[in-house]
């Protein structure tokens, strides 16, 4: 019963369940460009995503300007276009973790720039009179006082 | 003596301290405002057959091409996703800076990423003939929010003479 209701079912859905529709395909491209944005929020490299996603987005161009003409073609097209939007699904949770390393990698880095310059500042606090009199005086130890 | 030379050292102390600070307060702000765009924005241009800002044909025959340069570039500050439609209107319907009620005759996709320029070239033709035929460019932006694209108030426009029987 139960598989006889699946067959019906997969019947039902025709020629969709093996192709791609432009709304189908539209719709994952634009599910991917959100996980994109995400990502890129997350401070991850988008570039790559962002090109995959632009040939997908011209896939999809390309099977809408010949639909009417070649259907099979243009379902071909959609069907690539929506196989590079999942892959980009697929990849931007990657960038983002990477892209949030990354963030937390220069947010570290600036906090032991900072660390260093205040320290430096507080030995500077403590020695830069020091070695500015050494340094006076170097400059000055050729000096010859002349009686008045 | 020994008094002056007190204040000498504060003197010191207090520029070495200084420029040690301003250079830390320099290094933060160019992290914290690398990436900030107060003012973020898309460009929507159309260039001429020799892409520039001329040249523009004013006469075209019904059902022949023309190339004109199509021009878009992203300073939200984020990728954006953009749609370029085409659009024919009349004089009657122009000034409005509205999207135009009536179905694209073309339509253009592109994803930017932040500060990246697309320019391509774009045939058209135009199908019936007319005086004075609107050729309008809508700047359209997607909105993931609504899971739509929605019209960003910039248009392009170009008026042309369609002569030639209609197709």
């Amino acid at each position: 019963m139960l598989l006889m209701a699946f067959v019906v079912f997969a019947a039902l859905l025709g020629p969709t369940a093996h192709g791609q529709s432009a709304p189908q395909a539209a719709g994952q491209v634009a599910q991917a460009y959100a996980a994109v944005l995400g990502a890129e929020r997350d401070g991850g490299n988008v570039t790559a995503l962002v090109a995959k996603l632009n040939t997908a987005v011209a896939l999809i161009q390309q099977a809408e300007a010949v639909n009417a003409t070649d259907p099979s073609r243009a379902q071909a097209l959609f069907s690539q276009a929506s196989s590079l939007a999942q892959q980009v699904l697929q990849a931007a949770p990657g960038v983002a973790a990477a892209g949030r390393s990354s963030v937390f990698a220069g947010q570290i880095e600036l906090f032991v720039e900072t660390a260093v310059l205040v320290a430096l500042a507080a030995v500077a606090y403590i020695f830069a009179p020091r070695v500015f009199w050494r340094l006076w005086l170097r400059t000055r130890r050729d000096w010859r006082v002349k009686k008045a | 003596m020994e008094g002056e030379e007190g204040v000498i050292d504060d003197d010191v102390r207090v520029a070495a301290v200084g420029v040690i600070l301003l250079i830390a307060v320099f290094n933060l702000s160019g992290y914290y405002l690398a990436n900030r765009n107060v003012e973020p924005f898309s460009e929507l241009g159309i260039l001429g057959p020799n892409q520039k800002i001329a040249d523009y044909p004013t006469s075209v025959l019904t059902g022949q091409n023309f190339t004109l340069y199509l021009y878009v570039g992203n300073h939200e500050g984020h990728v954006a996703y953009y749609q370029v439609l085409a659009k024919l209107g009349n004089r009657s319907n122009a000034g409005i800076n509205a999207s135009l009620p009536v179905q694209p005759i073309a339509s253009y996709s592109m994803l930017l990423l932040d500060n990246q320029t697309y320019l391509a070239p774009i045939t058209l033709s135009l199908k019936h003939n007319g005086t004075d035929v609107r050729l309008v460019f809508e700047l359209w932006v997607f909105q993931t929010n609504t899971s739509s694209f929605a019209f960003d108030n910039k248009i392009n426009q170009l008026y042309l003479n369609v002569t030639g029987p209609s197709i």
